[in-house]
């Protein structure tokens, strides 16, 4: 998918926000929208213009597992790949997260490296899925 | 405050009224026993308002020392709501330092990223001169006085911008006294729960509340706090782990 990925960043603080897109720009990916939570960001999802999404868990209105649960929900968007950047770290929540499908789970605060490293696996998994589709197809 | 004294017995309080009855009802004298039944009604009631006067008393002493000692509409009208101005307070004082950093941080990339790019420029004319060291000085001599006035200006601006981020740490000592003025508020609502538990009859401490595990699913608890989530604080390697377990 390369640099014209794009991404989106849901998160209820602005600095967490810009603190994302500017690691996602210094890594060549120039294509950044935000939202401050999961019912602002669910209507820019569903527009088509968003090809991966990484959202906060807790925010006021909708939460980032719900915006995820809607994603897997919306066939449109469903195949989405989705990563939970959040303070939330109980075993609990995170065995939730996995069973509504999310693809990487990094927990607040974070090193460059590690979100670098899931956004790695994400995408490169994403690329070869879909190689497979394509050759499938 | 009425003094304390052994409780009656049945016998006590009821037996001759119970004897009357008994007496009455020998005799078939309905008048008398009604009588009786009404006296016995009458007193019953009576019991009860005194006591429930009783009750009223003690709860108004109690409510009326417990204002005396603790300043709970204070607390209610002024106090609390000014706790929560000063954290949203502390909310915007942290929201602007972050930024201002950042702020500072993007204005300095583009800086060094000129020194780099004109120092780099520098190191291919001094190359590109390899063959005719004598023409090294002439070259260079623009290229190089150029760069020292980019440069001065460019660290220079880093400095200042170095000096702001330094500077915008300062938020801490604010919103560290408001943070400890607050920790303060709490600690003094604490002890006015556990004066109402005592005044309540509840057993206060010994009863200990938590939060329950995720009572509805997808609840978020925020960051884990050291030394209040131990057990539950995971770190990225156990995540991963957990993860891998769960084939992602």
């Amino acid at each position: 998918m390369g640099s014209a990925v794009r991404f989106l960043v849901v998160d209820d603080f602005s600095t967490m926000r810009r603190i994302i897109k500017n690691f996602l720009n210094d890594l060549g990916y120039n294509h950044v929208q935000e939202a401050d939570d999961g019912m602002t960001a669910l209507p820019i999802l569903k527009s088509g213009t968003i090809d991966f999404l990484i959202t906060d868990w807790n925010m006021p209105g909708m939460q980032g597992l719900d915006l995820l649960k809607a994603v897997r929900a919306d066939a449109k968007i469903s195949k989405m790949p989705v990563l939970l950047l959040t303070a939330e770290a109980k075993r609990e929540q995170i065995i939730e997260a996995a069973q509504a499908g999310v693809n990487g789970y990094v927990i607040k605060p974070f090193t460059a490296q590690t979100l670098k490293d899931k956004l790695d696996k994400i995408l490169a998994g994403k690329g070869a899925g879909q190689q497979a589709s394509q050759a499938a197809g | 405050m009425s003094v304390q004294s052994a409780p009656l017995s049945l016998a006590q309080l009821y037996g001759e009224a119970v004897g009357q009855l008994q007496a009455a009802m020998q005799q078939d004298d309905s008048q008398r026993f009604h009588a009786v039944l009404e006296q016995l009604r009458e007193r019953r009631s009576s019991d009860v308002r005194v006591e429930l006067r009783s009750l009223a008393t003690t709860l108004h002493d109690a409510m009326l020392r417990f204002r005396q000692d603790f300043n709970v509409a204070d607390m209610a009208e002024h106090e609390v709501p000014d706790a929560r101005a000063r954290l949203n307070y502390v909310l915007q004082l942290t929201d602007a330092a972050a930024h201002r950093t950042m702020d500072m941080i993007e204005q300095c990339g583009p800086l060094a990223e000129r020194i780099a790019t004109v120092a780099q420029s520098l190191q291919q004319t001094l190359q590109s001169t390899d063959d005719d060291p004598d023409s090294v000085p002439s070259v260079l001599q623009v290229q190089v006085e150029d760069f020292i006035a980019t440069a001065a200006l460019d660290c220079g601006a880093i400095r200042n911008n170095l000096s702001q981020v330094m500077l915008a740490q300062s938020y801490q000592d604010l919103t560290g006294q408001i943070i400890r003025g607050v920790v303060s508020l709490v600690t003094e609502v604490e002890t006015v729960l556990e004066k109402l538990l005592e005044m309540t009859g509840a057993t206060g401490r010994t009863g200990t509340w938590r939060r329950p595990d995720l009572p509805v699913p997808g609840q978020s608890y925020g960051p884990a706090i050291p030394g209040l989530t131990g057990a539950d604080s995971r770190n990225q390697t156990n995540i991963d782990d957990l993860m891998a377990d769960l084939g992602l």
